[in-house]
């Protein structure tokens, strides 16, 4: 347990012309001073004068320390007036007093007035620079100067300082925590950590100056469900199919590159169409993603927009399905331009394969710089969007948290060669035939028997 | 009735009261004698699971086996 005295360092006078202030240092005191400062009151009798003491060093007091109580005082006297002057002290916010505090006004002996107020340490620390001792100044008459003299002015504050305690948190795998790493942390204190797992597996723990506190946290709160993860893929390769490839060898290619401009045009230059396929994989995309969005940026340009004969198009195909608008170079014109062309048809995962961007030629042609293909998919997952775990800072306690298990929802291992391997499907053989299992969950159950083939 | 244990003179020829073999721990198909020396046969059934890091062929297991397909 601690005390400590805080003293103003200032004051401020409410009129310069007809108070002021001799050793003012003297104010800067505790009320065991036995120097003073004396203000003198020149001006007619009038209650709207005062000097306010402030300038409480709050930041003295360590900001973790718990106050069990707190005084303030002053201590001053008023000599030189009749009994009907009035030096009245009080508590204040500012130049505003507050409201809810007693003490007396100063008399003609030197004693320390002590503030007997409704509010507690944090409203009055709260305060900080604007807290003050403000005394209002009412001289008795016209004709006679008066004086008060304050011998010093105080806030004795009685607190402990709790034990701090580093709190260490570290999280593996996905996800993150707030807060991480070291932080200081004092008896009593409720620490908070949130989780915010950002894949269905992730390991956190808590230490307390060296001590795993894990399994003292407290689980108060797991928000919803992060039900989607989204990726964006790019086709793996492509090649050319049909009776127009030859043509387009080599430009149309995985990106879309104007500075690979040709200087051919390309057409069937006749009036039988020639059609051509772009071949694009689309292997890695996880058979139970959700496909939102197919689409090509295509660079290129048209021959001619002058003639009124067939030009070449574009088309995203789904097998023999039109899945997109066909664009017309026509339209393109003749300067080199990037086309986005949107699949109005969304294919499944299993439809990719027969997806292909077909090109038909016409009698006029034109230019592929190149093209890029995009996949939008969402993949479902599950796991708790995040945690919220409390823990009441004491001496000697421990914490850790798994997150996983229930929350791989949709994982399973299996052990090949001393190694657990991730499966990414299971098929469970029905009528002679193997049917892939779309919850991998369910796969196993329990009282069923099972070896190794 | 069942016999589980035969001595002849100051022999024992066989003796099964020692046995723990039961109907749920034999596989199923296989017969024994338990400890009384009653015939049991065989109660347990596998699930074969097979693994591999392609699609399984229609040629490998049986109606209700498991194939596991790995990540590669």
């Amino acid at each position: 347990m601690a005390t400590i005295r805080l003293i103003p360092s200032t004051y401020y006078l409410s009129n310069s012309s007809y108070l002021s202030v001799s050793n003012a240092s003297n104010m800067y005191d505790d009320t065991d001073s036995t120097s003073y400062a004396t203000v003198t009151n020149s001006r007619n009798s009038t209650s709207s004068y005062y000097i306010y003491l402030r300038g409480f060093n709050f930041d003295d007091i360590p900001s973790s320390a718990v106050v069990s109580s707190f005084t303030v005082m002053l201590k001053a006297y008023e000599s030189g007036v009749s009994t009907s002057s009035s030096y009245v002290p009080y508590l204040a916010n500012g130049t505003s007093t507050l409201s809810g505090c007693s003490t007396t006004a100063i008399t003609t002996s030197a004693s320390v007035h002590t503030f007997s107020c409704s509010y507690d340490w944090e409203t009055i620390s709260g305060y900080g620079d604007s807290f003050g001792i403000r005394i209002n100044c009412r001289r008795a008459s016209r004709n006679t100067t008066s004086y008060m003299h304050i011998y010093g002015a105080e806030i004795e504050v009685t607190y402990t300082v709790p034990n701090p305690r580093t709190i260490t948190s570290s999280i593996s795998g996905d996800g993150t925590i707030s807060p991480s790493g070291a932080n200081t942390y004092y008896d009593g204190d409720e620490y908070t950590l949130t989780i915010t797992p950002t894949d269905t597996s992730s390991t956190v723990t808590a230490t307390q100056d060296g001590t795993d506190i894990t399994s003292s946290l407290v689980a108060h709160y797991a928000g919803g469900t992060v039900s989607t993860v989204l990726g964006t893929y790019t086709l793996e390769s492509g090649s050319f199919n049909g009776s127009g490839a030859s043509y387009f060898s080599g430009i149309v290619g995985n990106g879309v590159d104007a500075s690979q401009t040709s200087s051919n045009y390309y057409s069937s230059s006749s009036s039988t169409q020639a059609v051509f396929t772009y071949d694009m994989s689309f292997s890695n995309i996880p058979s139970n993603a959700t496909i939102s969005r197919v689409y090509c940026e295509v660079n290129g340009h048209a021959e001619s927009t002058s003639n009124s004969n067939e030009y070449m198009c574009v088309q995203l195909m789904s097998g023999s399905t039109e899945i997109s608008e066909q664009i017309n170079f026509k339209d393109i014109g003749t300067s080199n331009t990037t086309i986005t062309l949107e699949a109005t048809t969304l294919p499944t995962v299993s439809q990719l394969a027969s997806m292909v961007l077909e090109c038909t030629l016409g009698y006029y042609g034109g230019a592929i710089n190149g093209a890029t293909c995009y996949v939008v998919y969402e993949v479902a997952s599950s796991y708790p969007e995040y945690y919220t775990y409390t823990y009441t800072v004491s001496s000697d306690s421990t914490i850790a948290v798994t997150i996983g298990g229930s929350m791989e929802t949709d994982t399973l291992y299996v052990k090949v060669n001393g190694s657990w391997v991730e499966v990414s499907k299971a098929y469970v053989k029905v009528s002679g035939s193997w049917v892939e299992q779309s919850d991998l969950t369910a796969v196993f159950s329990a009282g069923t028997n099972y070896r190794g083939g | 009735m069942a016999i589980s244990k035969v001595v002849f003179g100051s022999d024992t020829l066989i003796d099964l009261t020692s046995d723990t073999v039961s109907a749920d721990s034999l596989l199923s198909g296989y017969t024994a004698h338990s400890a009384d020396g009653s015939e049991i046969s065989g109660g347990v059934e596998f699930v074969t699971y097979y693994t591999g890091s392609s699609t399984p062929s229609s040629s490998t297991g049986s109606d209700g086996d498991i194939y596991l397909k790995v990540v590669s």
